[in-house]
């Protein structure tokens, strides 16, 4: 294999964006957000539900546990990481460094890919591996639908980062593409599948957010309806109004084929527009 | 336009080595702005070439073309015989450059991104670590376990110049590398440049008129995004001379002694103290003269040209633009 062939640049690409991930503020701060907002929803639980909790099987914990958070911390995280991939280059002056080498931007663009992969997945895990110490602590075990659970979750944080990083081709600054994919996917798409799903009735499956509730429904015996169709209203004046304009409030819950499809159908399309922009985009200064 | 090669070429096809930087017909517009109006270069063979124009003349915008940084509207870049825009990757292989101010990965250290560059390139480990070494040492890299994002502008531009030079390209293409620098740290690049020269087509952008004047054997002039001249520096020069003459004397110039100035060449320019500037035809055999009837006047402690020739083409160029 040649020295400069595109998959070693593609390892060098990912070795050294991983260590510069490593030792980023940006990942030391996520981390420890990660572990506290873990520790935090885990003491809460437990100080809640620990009867309930105890009577029931380690997979109807992980249901509780995961439903929390994890899918607004998957989406925050990958974000963050995959919202300047492009965007380190055009933002700053680094493109003056790593542009003008005998490398494929593309080859480059999924070097870096990886290794905000692999970063995002290490913090998530720390998610995971609370709820798994908590599993042990309450039952003495964990489920095995943990592992399926870790593989929704890459795939889950391989589609933000792949939404996070068409931003980043987007616009120029290195703050810009985080920013707006933070509040697309932490408050966009929710906005959108209240209206699009609960009040709408139309099932939200172009949502990276909806899809990505697989992660924590696979842990919920029996897998939930893909349809459930509720009375609007919660009681008081302002609901009573409401009811009157909607009649019924819908619950969407997306299969695990339909998720993964969802999902994978993210990083490709997105991906490719990202790698495009990069490889079209001219630094003008 | 190939006709343009500099005369001093030393073709280095018996080494097999390829160096060749060529314009052709290149533009670049930005809406209705044109960075760059159809214009064409080709420099092959070892020497430095320096690319002088004032601020917003088109020389960083050249430079991005030539290294993809940015795609010509039409016209092509050549690096060795590749398109740059086309085969990127094929033509930057054996290209070091550094365009503006480069900023590395703040995180990694200078060490770690010299290797980057290094490995990117593909060169063995072994090669790498004694170039690391040659360039810690000639270059006065900072601390190698340092930062980057740590560094000071000057220590910063002495890092990525010494991962420009860490593949041993045979085309270096530098945009304005001394500047912001200060003088201890433009020795450095300079005398670099002065080495490099010898074996490696380098191609430079500067304001800096002395350092060109110095390291360069070729000058091309831009403004407006036209190319307004190009040539080897001494015809350059000897063309745009200042047919002026400065000579310091050891006393005061007084007012007699101008008198008698005043006799020689075609007279007077100014005066300021012991200093004294005279017009002459320009002749070479004219200024010798000068300094042999200067001298019978009063003591003379130095003679030299007034301003200097590149100085005087590039005022004369640009400045009639």
């Amino acid at each position: 294999m040649e020295n400069d062939s595109d998959f070693n640049q593609y390892m060098i690409s990912f070795k050294y964006q991983f260590k510069s991930y490593l030792r980023t503020k940006r990942f030391l701060g996520l981390f420890l957000f990660t572990l506290i907002i873990s520790v935090g929803i885990t003491a809460l639980i437990l100080h809640d539900e620990y009867s309930m909790l105890k009577a029931g099987p380690p997979l109807f914990y992980f249901y509780n546990y995961l439903e929390n958070f994890s899918t607004d911390l998957v989406v925050i995280i990958g974000a963050f990481f995959g919202g300047d991939i492009i965007s380190t280059d055009t933002g700053t002056n680094a493109a003056y460094y790593t542009l003008v080498q005998p490398v494929r931007r593309s080859v480059l663009f999924l070097g870096r890919y990886t290794a905000a992969l692999v970063s995002s997945f290490v913090i998530v895990f720390v998610y995971f591996l609370v709820g798994i110490i908590s599993s042990f602590y309450l039952y003495g075990k964990v489920t095995p639908v943990i592992f399926e659970g870790l593989g929704i979750v890459v795939l889950f944080l391989a589609a933000a980062i792949s939404f996070a990083s068409l931003f980043s081709g987007i616009f120029k600054g290195q703050s810009s593409g985080i920013i707006v994919s933070v509040l697309l996917l932490f408050i966009g798409f929710p906005i959108i599948d209240t209206f699009v799903g609960t009040i709408g009735g139309v099932d939200p499956l172009f949502s990276l957010d909806f899809a990505g509730e697989i992660m924590y429904l696979i842990f919920d015996k029996p897998y939930p309806a893909a349809k459930v169709v509720g009375p609007a209203g919660f009681g008081g004046p302002g609901a009573a109004v409401a009811a009157a304009k909607v009649s019924s409030f819908y619950t969407f819950s997306p299969t695990v084929m339909q998720g993964i499809g969802v999902l994978i159908a993210y990083i490709v399309i997105c991906g490719v527009i990202a790698i495009l922009l990069y490889t079209r985009r001219q630094i003008e200064g | 336009m190939r006709g343009n090669c500099h005369t001093a070429v030393y073709q280095e096809a018996d080494r097999g080595v390829n160096m060749e930087i060529s314009f052709n017909k290149v533009s670049k517009n930005y809406s209705k702005f044109k960075a760059l109006d159809d214009v064409s270069f080709n420099y092959s063979g070892h020497g430095a070439i320096g690319y002088l124009g004032p601020n917003g003349a088109g020389k960083t915008t050249t430079l991005k073309v030539m290294t993809n940084l940015l795609h010509p509207t039409s016209g092509t870049a050549e690096l060795n015989g590749i398109d740059v825009n086309r085969h990127p990757k094929k033509a930057m292989l054996n290209v070091g450059s550094m365009i503006e101010t480069p900023t590395p990965y703040p995180f990694l250290t200078v060490k770690e991104s010299l290797q980057f560059v290094a490995e990117l390139r593909g060169i063995d480990k072994k090669t790498m670590e004694s170039r690391i070494d040659e360039f810690y040492y000639a270059l006065k890299l900072p601390p190698l376990k340092s930062r980057m994002g740590q560094l000071s502008k000057g220590q910063r531009q002495r890092a990525v110049f010494a991962s420009v030079l860490i593949s041993d390209p045979d085309i270096v293409i530098l945009d304005e590398p001394t500047s912001g620098l200060d003088p201890f740290e433009r020795k450095i690049f300079r005398d670099f440049i002065l080495k490099l020269k010898k074996t490696k087509l380098v191609f430079f952008s500067s304001h800096i008129l002395s350092e060109v004047s110095e390291t360069c054997d070729d000058v091309v002039f831009i403004n407006h995004g036209k190319i307004l001249k190009q040539g080897k520096i001494e015809e350059i020069s000897q063309e745009f001379n200042t047919s002026a003459v400065s000579v310091e004397f050891l006393k005061p110039v007084d007012e007699s002694l101008v008198k008698q100035l005043e006799t020689i060449g075609s007279g007077v320019l100014k005066t300021d103290g012991r200093t004294a500037v005279i017009k002459f035809s320009g002749k070479e055999s004219d200024r010798a003269e000068i300094l042999q009837d200067v001298i019978k006047l009063a003591p003379v402690i130095s003679y030299s040209s007034y301003g200097s020739d590149l100085e005087s083409a590039y005022i004369s160029i640009l400045g009639e633009k």
